[in-house]
């Protein structure tokens, strides 16, 4: 138990240097783009967020297979979790790609656009998928729409991830062309706030899994209360 | 507006999500350790009051 805290306030104190790091990075440390001008410095960690959210909701399609196959509710827990702190990431990159779009483009959203239109499909996918769990009856039918559903979802990913490379409408492509449109330092400034985040992905999901054992716990004792009636 | 104020908007709403989603972690987890508690106190007496 001990050594599990004190892993996880590692995986949080890696997570805090690596994000005081990459905000030196991406404000500071590399230029101004030269045609989007400061506005730019929003990417890093707009990336960062789309990229965790995609993790997040492909350990969920992982989980999801592991649940149908095992049956074990464990995978239930996991899935369900990574879709929340899914849901955070991708929130997030929604509306960092928004406001960039508010600056570059001149409106917030543009409906035309594969890339926003799949990667709000897939949020609202998974918002669903959390709303579905709240009306399922028994914890194995709940697992079981979930495993589903979060398979399903996942199939929504590729489609967000590559929608701005096939079609090439407004969103921009990040990881450029054969000619590299990303300068060095942009690219390390990137990692870097990919790294970082990974790691407060990473504790998140930690914590997150606490608490839906502590919220078995709850139930067990219960359940024991009211079956033995001590 | 300028630039610089879609930066800083977009900063804010990383760092101030990121912060509400860490509280809130934090919150259930203490709500349910004092649950757990709560639930441990009330089986703890009623053993308790078996014994007497």
């Amino acid at each position: 138990m001990k050594f599990k805290d004190n892993l996880v306030q590692l995986i949080l104190g890696l997570g805090v240097i690596f994000t005081l790091i990459s905000i030196y990075l991406a404000v500071i440390f590399t230029p101004s783009h030269e045609v989007m001008g400061d506005v730019q410095r929003i990417f890093y960690f707009h990336v960062a967020s789309a990229w965790i959210s995609y993790l997040a909701f492909g350990i969920t399609f992982v989980a999801g297979l592991f649940y149908l196959k095992t049956k074990n509710l464990k995978w239930d827990k996991i899935a369900f979790s990574s879709v929340e702190i899914g849901i955070v990431f991708c929130t997030l990159g929604i509306i960092t790609g928004s406001t960039w779009a508010g600056a570059v483009w001149g409106v917030f959203w543009i409906w035309e656009d594969f890339k926003l239109f799949t990667t709000l499909v897939l949020w609202l996918i998974f918002v669903a998928y959390l709303a579905l769990r709240t009306n399922a009856k028994s914890k194995t039918s709940k697992a079981k729409l979930s495993a589903v559903f979060g398979i399903i979802g996942f199939v929504c990913i590729p489609f967000s991830f590559a929608a701005n490379r096939i079609w090439q409408q407004y969103h921009p492509s990040v990881i450029v062309t054969s000619k590299g449109s990303l300068q060095p330092s942009m690219a390390f400034a990137l990692v870097m706030a990919v790294i970082a985040f990974t790691f407060l992905f990473i504790y998140f999901l930690i914590v997150r899994l606490n608490i839906e054992e502590m919220k078995d716990n709850i139930e067990q004792i219960k359940q024991d209360i009211g079956g033995k009636n001590v | 507006m300028s630039d610089l104020y879609y930066l800083y908007g977009a900063y804010t709403i990383v760092w101030v999500g990121l912060f509400f989603y860490v509280i809130k972690l934090h919150f259930d987890q203490r709500k349910l350790k004092k649950e757990i508690n709560l639930v441990k106190g009330i089986i703890n007496g009623k053993k308790g009051n078996k014994n007497l």
